[in-house]
């Protein structure tokens, strides 16, 4: 697994996290039942608050991605699987958007409003 | 490594013990025309035959273990090494015409002073064929270990300017963890197969004789070490590099400023570092658990570590990167 924060960024920290780990369930480098490190570490390695990655943490479990239970740690969780078909879709969509020279904002406005 | 001392390692590694084994061989056939019948095959600690058969066996064993043997340095030596040998792939070639003398000269000579015997338990003591054996064996085997081609003395480091290295902001943060294990569960198997039968032996005796479960600590601790040195964790971030045991021990911490540069590398375990593992090779500290692709890093007038595991190449960008930022704000 590979994270990286920018505190430059516009984007918040912990949802550079959140990007950063739900990519990576669903790009398959994180399989499920593998355990993420403890917030103190992930925090210490990346120089922040133990509080950014915990609320990252939480997020994620919210979303379905992690299994967060006490004393055990943060897993990736069971249901976080069979992304295959979406992350080979997304590839798609992103070359697709590219070939259009549809910006990443444009493009995820669009995905946005397919939701409401 | 030139043409010419490649041809050295092979006529050494394989060409010589082979040669020693036919040499062998035709002593044993030469040996074969004027021997009694049955042969004494083992002799006691006092050197005097007792017990005797047929001299069959020793024209199987001999061709037998020898070339099972062979198959080692047959893999070094299909193995381009293109910097010579490592002193591991040197002891592994040297080993071979070692064998071949020890084995050709006990079983043939064991063979040869029993001619002209009518009764093979009257048959001389073997002990000065023994002592022969070896003697010549370690002669043998230091003298091709010489004259194998000796890998370079210091080999360059390369600086990870010159390597890929991912592109990191001024302020940017980033991890790269990954678990070091073997593939498949092959080793898994092994270790739980042992730690079960280990298991049962303990218990079995702790019934029959509860002393004798005193014999069975060293062989658990060894165990228990070698499941600690099989499962890694691997953490590189903005302190370096962190390794860390599946008992949340040994731990192996390389500051980043020891830091010279890190790439990927290609390792064959037995040849490279003569087996798995947490091993030591000449400068360089391995954690050896799977063949194949490995994460290297390289220190300034320290011990080279490598790791063995797949998809290393991030680990070794985010490295380079690290270290480059570093020696930026250094200077």
């Amino acid at each position: 697994m590979i994270l990286t924060v920018d505190p430059a960024s516009a984007l918040p920290l912990f949802e550079q996290l959140v990007t950063g780990i739900r990519g990576q369930i669903i790009g398959g480098s994180l399989s499920a039942g593998e355990r993420l490190p403890a917030a103190r570490e992930l925090a210490e390695s990346l120089d922040i608050n133990v509080h950014t990655v915990l609320r990252a943490y939480q997020i994620l479990r919210d979303e379905g991605f992690l299994d967060l239970r006490r004393g055990r740690g943060a897993i990736v969780a069971d249901r976080a699987r069979d992304y295959d078909e979406l992350a080979r879709r997304v590839t798609q969509l992103v070359a697709e958007a590219q070939r259009l020279g549809l910006t990443p904002a444009a493009l995820s406005s669009l995905i946005r409003e397919a939701y409401e | 490594m030139n043409t010419t001392s490649r041809r050295r390692e092979q006529v050494i590694g394989l060409a010589l013990p082979v040669a020693i084994l036919v040499i062998s061989l035709a002593v044993m056939f030469w040996a074969l025309s004027d021997l009694p019948d049955p042969v004494a095959v083992h002799w006691g600690p006092a050197g005097t035959p007792d017990a005797f058969g047929s001299p069959l066996l020793a024209f199987i064993l001999m061709p037998v273990t020898v070339l099972a043997y062979l198959a080692l340095p047959a893999r070094v030596l299909a193995r381009a090494h293109d910097r010579g040998p490592t002193a591991n792939q040197r002891i592994l070639l040297a080993v071979g015409p070692f064998l071949s003398t020890v084995l050709g000269v006990v079983l043939a000579g064991g063979l040869a002073i029993q001619r002209g015997l009518d009764d093979a338990a009257a048959g001389p003591s073997i002990l000065p064929v023994v002592a022969l054996a070896f003697g010549g064996g370690i002669v043998v085997g230091v003298v091709s270990y010489l004259l194998l081609p000796a890998g370079p003395a210091v080999e360059a480091i390369p600086d990870a300017a010159d390597l890929p290295a991912r592109p990191l902001g001024v302020d940017e943060t980033a991890v790269w963890i990954r678990q070091v294990r073997p593939v498949g569960a092959a080793l898994a198997i092994i270790l739980t197969a042992g730690a079960i039968l280990f298991i049962a032996g303990a218990t079995i005796v702790a019934f029959v004789q509860p002393i004798a479960v005193l014999l069975f600590v060293l062989p658990a601790l060894l165990l228990v070490f070698g499941y600690a040195c099989t499962y890694w964790t691997l953490t590189v971030d903005r302190h370096g590099v962190l390794l860390r045991g599946a008992l949340t021990w040994p731990v192996i911490r390389i500051p980043l400023d020891q830091i010279e540069s890190a790439r990927v590398i290609d390792v064959d375990p037995l040849s490279d570092f003569g087996g798995w593992g947490l091993r030591w090779a000449p400068r360089t500290t391995g954690i050896i658990v799977r063949r194949g692709e490995a994460l290297e890093v390289a220190r300034r007038g320290r011990r080279t570590l490598v790791v063995t595991l797949d998809r290393a190449a991030p680990g070794a960008e985010l490295l380079n990167a690290l270290v480059l930022r570093q020696r930026g704000g250094v200077r």
